[in-house]
């Protein structure tokens, strides 16, 4: 769906994207995310053609940013971090200009208005001004504009910074929404937490060069989240999150040692009789797990697959880059 | 109908503006009806023009101005940048919507000055009167439309340099534009204005390559070309905003119409001089408007430190249509300068007592230096301004690069040369003003070394500025290898 080849970008005395190329799947929500200052926001505005890179190729839905950006964005609904309304436009003529400004005409229009009102509950604000709306509805009628022409892609940068628990709901609520419906979304924030309730992909930026892609799912699909030759891409493993319940757990044993050494675990803690683990591999290392676990006389009462906490799965990223690079030096 | 129109009307025209101003003009049109009476009736005749002028060129422009800094300042123009829509359709949506209450202000007085000019004037005796109302409409509306153009285009130049603008109520590009006026009023009243018909015109006739026009329809179309130029440079700025590729034809094409429309008023034309005298001519004023040219569009166009790092990279990738796309409008200019410049010199010297020769050889003091030599400084000079300007604007410390390089002209053109004169040193003046001191080789050396050095002064910041870029660069070259 958006696909990034080569990419570069710079400032003065830093560049900022170097090289980086990945592709982002169609469907599902994927997190940006990554330290403050990495590039997050600019490579998001060279993906919308609002910058364009200094060399490298985007295509949105196989078209070319550079080479026709309106097209692109017909195709695409964008929330900036700091995004501007029309404070003495009502709420209604605020979506009538962004579905018109995307190329709506009359009837498809209004019929388009109506549907964004009804899906961001504004039925009964549609004729109060934006500059009397409140933080939350605000950035809710920033969404709809973005959203108004029915985009395939939705890209939003730090989309809740400085609304309540309610308005954050709201909004992962909609996400949710949104995806179901088949929309594309890339949310960019360095709010972990915010970002875990929603995402099913996490792109991580590291460094100008280094940009992973990693899945979510419970159960993910192996081989095609990502893309590219790049040097600097990373193919995304087929990973899972277990948790693993033992009925009794004899102090003489030292499960976390023990489960690390076994084939396939990446990684384990161990909070009372729960052990969560990450395997790498598929379904024929979760069986071959369970039978290793059996064999060894392991207590197992229960195995459940889980949804990888996105924190989990950016810091242990994160470690392994650093690692990658102490190696390298 | 246009959504980006159609968003300004919403803003715009307010049921406040929609009373309040036809109430205002009723108010001061009545009383200028009741001061008439101790003043000269034509005063009260053009009172209408007066408030259309203060609608139109000075509430006009200012709010076509502040669309765009209102739009920045507020954040919602990435919004704008991001639309579907065609360059053109935001181009005259936000031109004539911005406006849309100062016109709307403007047409009333429109409407109260042919009224009064008909029932009410004291040229009812001339039988061309309605024409008279229409091409003095047309000129007002035109010279108005001309302005708005002007300010929203320079707005969306200053928002280009710094993607930022100050909200101000009265943007300095408004102000550029008021200075137009008189020039545009002494039109108005010396061609246009219904006059008695025992009275005659101040002028008639233009005489443009050899020909006579009329003088009221040669000016409008002049003013028509002019508005659509400005139109379609508005249409290729919003294209930049937009992202969309955007080559050098339309400027390129727009300096040879003003040579083309300037060179028509040439003395010694066709039929009076040599076809070589005319050719010089033709050549030296082309380049004496494109050597202009270059200085302002070099002032106006962004020059931010990656835009020309952008455009390094681009060149060294070999891709050339973007590199065509990227240049600078003031290389193109200067590069036209020069062709210009080589014409100029190698078109024979045939001299005769035309107007415009006897200026050439006043200019170049004949038996001195030849045409050549004196082309050659200047474009030395040029360059040597324009490095001026790029090093100014690689600078770390510099807020306002074109500012202080206006400045710095002043004193290089005017201060210096002045102070030398005073103190009685003229052989150094060569060194800040391209001038005949009789010797062509030291008029060429002083510019050059002067090139010389900034080039060595823009080689250096430019390292300054990018030498950590290139550092990754070369890094992310042999990781790649």
């Amino acid at each position: 769906m958006i696909t990034l080849d080569s990419l570069v970008f710079e400032y003065p005395g830093q560049r900022v994207l170097d090289g980086l190329s990945c592709r982002i799947p169609e469907g599902g929500i994927t997190a940006l995310v990554g330290p403050n200052g990495i590039g997050k926001t600019t490579l998001m505005r060279c993906i919308v053609a609002l910058e364009p890179p200094f060399s490298g190729t985007i295509h949105i839905d196989g078209i070319d940013t550079q080479e026709d950006p309106r097209a692109c964005h017909a195709r695409i609904g964008f929330l900036l971090d700091f995004f501007g309304l029309y404070n003495d436009l009502t709420v209604e003529q605020c979506l009538l200009f962004a579905g018109g400004s995307q190329g709506l005409k009359e009837p498809a229009l209004s019929n388009a208005v109506e549907k964004t009102i009804h899906l961001l509950e504004f039925e009964k604000r549609r004729t109060q001004r934006a500059g009397e709306l409140s933080r939350g509805w605000r950035q809710r009628l920033g969404v709809g504009q973005a959203i108004v022409h029915e985009p395939k892609i939705l890209l939003l940068d730090e989309p809740a910074s400085g609304l309540d628990p309610e308005a954050r709901l709201a909004l992962s609520k909609l996400l949710r929404r949104l995806r179901d419906e088949g929309m594309t979304i890339l949310v960019s924030s360095h709010i972990l937490s915010e970002l875990e309730e929603y995402s099913t992909h996490m792109l991580a930026m590291h460094g100008p060069r280094d940009i992973v892609m990693e899945s979510l799912q419970t159960t993910p699909s192996s081989g095609n989240l990502v893309g590219g030759d790049g040097a600097n891409m990373v193919t995304d493993h087929d990973r899972r999150m277990l948790r693993l319940r033992f009925s009794n757990l004899p102090s003489d044993r030292e499960l976390s040692r023990e489960l690390t050494q076994i084939p396939g675990i990446f990684d384990c803690s161990v909070v009372g009789l729960d052990a969560h683990i990450t395997l790498e591999g598929g379904d024929q290392e979760q069986e071959q797990l369970l039978r290793t676990l059996i064999n060894n006389d392991f207590p197992l009462l229960e195995l459940h697959n889980e949804k990888r906490n996105l924190q989990h799965v950016y810091l242990d990223r994160m470690r392994r880059h650093d690692r990658e690079e102490e190696v390298a030096e | 109908m246009n959504p980006e129109f159609r968003k300004h009307l919403w803003l715009e025209m307010t049921l406040p503006r929609l009373i309040g101003i036809p109430v205002l003009m009723a108010v001061i049109l009545y009383l200028g009806g009741v001061f008439s009476e101790f003043a000269d009736v034509r005063f009260y005749n053009r009172l209408p023009l007066i408030l259309f002028v203060i609608f139109t060129f000075v509430w006009g422009a200012g709010q076509a101005g502040q669309s765009m800094t209102q739009e920045l300042s507020d954040g919602s123009w990435d919004g704008v940048r991001l639309s579907a829509m065609h360059p053109w359709s935001l181009a005259w949506g936000r031109l004539f919507g911005s406006t849309s209450a100062a016109w709307y202000g403007g047409i009333i007085a429109l409407a109260a000055f042919i009224i009064l000019s008909l029932f009410h004037g004291p040229d009812s005796d001339n039988p061309s009167l309605g024409i008279d109302i229409i091409l003095t409409i047309l000129w007002l509306t035109g010279c108005a439309l001309m302005v708005q153009i002007l300010t929203l285009a320079g707005v969306l130049m200053e928002i280009r340099k710094q993607r930022s603008a100050k909200k101000r109520r009265i943007h300095p590009v408004v102000l550029l534009g008021m200075l137009s006026l008189p020039a545009v009023w002494s039109v108005l009243e010396e061609l246009f204005l219904p006059i008695r018909s025992d009275a005659g015109r101040f002028i008639d006739t233009v005489t443009w390559y050899s020909t006579d026009y009329a003088a009221q329809s040669f000016f409008l179309c002049v003013l028509a070309a002019l508005v659509l130029w400005g139109l379609v440079a508005l249409m290729h700025l919003m294209a930049l905003e937009l992202g969309e590729r955007n080559g050098p034809w339309a400027w390129i094409t727009f300096l040879l119409f003003l040579v083309t429309l300037l060179g028509g008023f040439l003395p010694g034309s066709k039929e009076n001089g040599t076809p070589g005298e005319y050719q010089r001519g033709l050549a030296m004023l082309a380049f004496g408007i494109l050597v202009t040219m270059t200085y302002l569009v070099a002032i106006m166009e962004p020059k931010r430190p990656e835009m020309m790092r952008r455009l390094e990279m681009v060149a060294n990738y070999g891709r050339w249509r973007t590199l065509i796309d990227l240049t600078p409008r003031w290389f193109y200019t200067f590069l036209m300068a020069v062709v210009a410049g080589i014409a100029a010199a190698l078109t024979p010297e045939e001299l005769s007592q035309s107007v415009f020769n006897t200026i050439l050889e006043e200019l170049e003091s004949p038996g001195r230096v030849t045409t050549g030599w004196m082309i050659l400084t200047i474009l030395l000079f040029v360059s040597r301004d324009l490095l001026l300007i790029v090093s100014y604007n690689l600078s770390r410390t510099l807020k306002r690069p074109d500012t202080v390089a206006i400045l710095t002209f002043f004193l290089l053109y005017w201060f210096f040369p002045n102070l030398l004169e005073a103190m009685d040193l003229p052989l150094l003046v060569p060194l800040f003003w391209p001038i005949d001191s009789g010797n062509p080789y030291v008029m060429v050396t002083m510019p050059t070394l002067e090139v010389l050095g900034l080039l060595l002064l823009v080689r250096v910041r430019w390292r300054n500025l990018f030498s950590e870029n290139r550092n990754e660069e070369n890094r992310s070259g042999e990781t790649g290898s």
